[in-house]
């Protein structure tokens, strides 16, 4: 039975939010941990192989893409997809937190 | 230059505590230079290194993905069939799969290639047990060709479906407690495997005894071993969960 894929069904993990959100501004791989890690504190950190299968998986389902690219180095880029995505992801999270924060008070 | 060979226990099973033995070689100065015949690490002797190391499946490795790697410290050591690769760092480094979901679909590929491997070798092997029963009977010539290929393909049925088994219990083991351990494979490995050969052992037996030939009891005996072994294995196997 082929796993459903996480992307195909409208929804992104952890590391793909933080990985699409971050390629905003096109960067290349090592930049997209470093930059992940700079502004989480460390809190949350991408190790090379998840980086490395999150980016194909994000290049194969259209949300990022390949800007000018040499052979060694891929600069990554989110589309029209991917940002339509992106934010349909933060209104969803938002509802849940105001969800979860409604209790709280 | 002094280097020595030290036994792959297979990877598919012991990965974990294989990659801790490699460590501890490291700790001693012996530093893995790369894997021959399949079966053997070979090491150098060097200074000794607090490094560790991290073994990843991927099947279309690129110059991207070594990039990726090299630029978060892990170091490339060796690439077996471009399929498996064996990284090395410095303690502490990040590990190489931060969420159980990438870390599943690392072992996904894997399995799916033993897979298919398992299932062209039994249909291979059916069709060659097939040929020989002709050849027995009819085309004497080929017989001992035939019985060559077939000892082959068996051979590449286990080696498919043992790690096919072993990948499995570790994606399901990862889904379960979002991380894997070599204890656990193994142990559950040998509780089924001995299952199987139990009751295989005990049906050639029983096949046997029908033919009231005399090595059904050799065979129902080791069947009874097998089978007498299976609780051990199964305690060992839920302690290590």
């Amino acid at each position: 039975m082929p796993r459903k894929d996480s992307i195909d069904i409208g929804e992104l993990t952890d590391p793909a939010f933080y990985i699409l959100s971050s390629v905003i501004e096109e960067k290349h791989g090592y930049l997209i941990m470093k930059t992940i890690e700079k502004f989480t504190n460390n809190k949350v950190t991408i190790g090379p192989a998840s980086l490395y299968t999150t980016l194909k998986k994000l290049l194969a389902a259209d949300l990022a893409e390949l800007s000018d690219a040499d052979e060694n180095k891929k600069v990554y880029k989110i589309t029209n997809k991917g940002r339509a995505m992106l934010i349909k992801e933060i209104e969803r999270k938002k509802q849940m937190v105001k969800f979860a924060e409604s209790f709280l008070d | 230059m002094k280097s020595k060979y030290v036994m792959i226990n297979g990877l598919a099973f012991s990965e974990e505590s294989d990659m801790e033995k490699l460590k501890n070689y490291a700790s001693q100065g012996w530093i893995l230079e790369d894997i021959v015949g399949g079966f053997f690490y070979k090491l150098r002797k060097d200074k000794p290194q607090n490094i560790v190391y991290s073994l990843d499946y991927q099947l279309e490795a690129d110059g991207e993905y070594f990039t990726i790697f090299k630029e978060a410290g892990w170091k490339h050591v060796l690439s077996v069939d471009n399929q498996m690769h064996i990284f090395s760092a410095q303690a502490g480094t990040k590990p190489i799969y931060s969420d159980s979901k990438s870390e599943i679909d690392k072992y996904t590929c894997i399995r799916n290639q033993t897979r298919r491997g398992t299932i062209y070798s039994l249909i291979m092997a059916i069709a060659l047990i097939g040929l020989l029963v002709v050849s027995a009977i009819a085309i004497r010539p080929i017989f001992l060709i035939v019985l060559a290929l077939l000892v082959i393909h068996i051979f590449i049925f286990v080696f498919n479906f043992m790690p096919y088994l072993a990948y499995n219990s570790r994606i399901k083991q990862i889904k379960r407690d979002g991380r894997c351990k070599s204890e656990t494979v193994n142990n559950k490995m040998a509780w089924e495997s001995n299952a199987i050969a139990g009751v295989l052992f005990l049906a050639a037996g029983i096949l046997n005894l029908i033919n009231k030939k005399y090595s059904a009891a050799l065979y129902m005996t080791l069947g009874i071993f097998y089978i007498a072994l299976i609780p051990t294995y199964y305690k060992k196997y839920k302690k290590s969960l």
